[in-house]
């Protein structure tokens, strides 16, 4: 397991993304082909209503972005994104430690999120347990004729629970 | 029909539904609709926002919506959105609400129809999605069988008046929409509404 922390994100990660996304693009698809983002839309990955977003950090170096957002505190469920450096050794675990810290800070039942089925990591990255519950067929344009399919996971907190402990002291 | 009983080509009345816009009196309409019921089992929770808020809520979720109106008296009986859209991926997803005294009726589903037709066959949309509660699906999708794709199960997703349930969510391509079979089921096939399938 590789030793990541979450500190975090505020006004200097939004001009820093620049340089995260010059750098990624490409490898994790994001954001598609043609689209260069500027200040606005780099801004944009800065959500004012998401309840937790921090960055990774491993070895001293910025190598993810992890959102939540879509809390859902009715039905008891919320939505996980990130942004990594696919080229990482502990990606993963950075968002592993991302779903800790969301289960521990809200009393949700599990988190779900959506990964491009052509993109470099997959659901594989996240280091803890998940479930494929579907897959959105041809749901994203790549190009003019292109759509990459989309799967859908879970990640449950009954799942989680020892990885939940085990991360209980490197959260900061 | 009357240009009034089409948008983008496409019908927005059927037999014994129409699409109307939200006006305020619609919406004071729906405001009503949507306080009215079970607080467990309507969307809302309980919650009701006043008529302003309401309106903002609906104008920011959406930017094509409609009152289902039943035709026989001119009653709003619910409301229909696409939300979420994506217009680089041509997605948007579809939200419909009906009145609880309607809940078990098929009658309104007629409007869905006209939406699902002018979100394909008016506005362009490649992909719609759809959620539905499990309670639900049987009712609601039987139907359409032919025309939804089965995309997966989100597992205990929602608090309904059946408990916690899983959601199924379905998707619907325009390559397998049938707008003549739309036209026919609404009475329109023979009302020359324009625009191509």
């Amino acid at each position: 397991m590789n030793d990541v922390g979450l500190r975090d994100c505020g006004e200097a990660e939004v001009w820093a993304l620049q340089g995260w996304l010059d750098q990624w693009v490409g490898t994790t698809r994001w954001p598609p082909p043609g689209l260069t983002p500027g200040p606005a839309a780099r801004a944009g990955l800065i959500w004012a209503d998401a309840p937790i977003q921090k960055v990774v950090v491993a070895g001293g170096r910025d190598i993810a972005l992890c959102t939540l957002h879509d809390l859902d505190l009715f039905n008891l469920h919320a939505t996980l994104s990130w942004l990594a450096d696919p080229t990482s050794p502990a990606a993963g675990d950075g968002i592993a430690a991302f779903v800790a810290l969301a289960l521990r800070s809200f009393p949700v039942r599990k988190l779900t999120f959506e990964v491009a089925s052509d993109g470099a990591e997959g659901g594989a990255l996240v280091s803890v347990p998940v479930h494929r519950v579907g897959r959105r067929p041809a749901h994203l344009r790549r190009d003019a004729t292109r759509f990459a399919d989309v799967d859908i996971y879970e990640v449950r907190r009954g799942d989680v629970a020892g990885v939940e402990t085990a991360w209980e002291g490197r959260v900061g | 029909m009357t240009g009034a009983e089409l948008a983008f080509g496409q019908p927005l009345a059927g037999r014994r539904v129409a699409l109307r816009p939200l006006d305020r009196r619609r919406l004071a309409e729906l405001h009503a609709l949507l306080g009215a019921g079970d607080p467990r089992a309507w969307p809302l929770r309980g919650a009701l926002p006043s008529l302003d808020e309401l309106e903002e809520q609906l104008w920011g979720a959406s930017r094509v919506q409609y009152a289902l109106v039943a035709r026989g008296d001119d009653r709003t009986v619910g409301l229909v959105q696409g939300l979420d859209e994506d217009l680089r991926s041509g997605t948007v997803a579809v939200g419909i609400a009906v009145g609880e005294e309607l809940w078990r009726a098929g009658w309104p589903l007629e409007g869905l129809v006209l939406f699902l037709n002018l979100l394909i066959a008016g506005h362009g949309y490649r992909k719609l999605t759809l959620e539905v509660p499990a309670h639900g699906v049987d009712r609601f999708v039987g139907s359409s069988h032919r025309w939804l794709e089965d995309e997966g199960h989100l597992a205990a997703h929602a608090v309904t008046e059946h408990g916690v349930e899983d959601v199924a969510f379905f998707s619907l391509f325009a390559r397998d929409w049938d707008r003549d079979l739309a036209l026919q089921v609404t009475g329109n096939a023979r009302a020359g509404a324009g625009g191509t399938s």
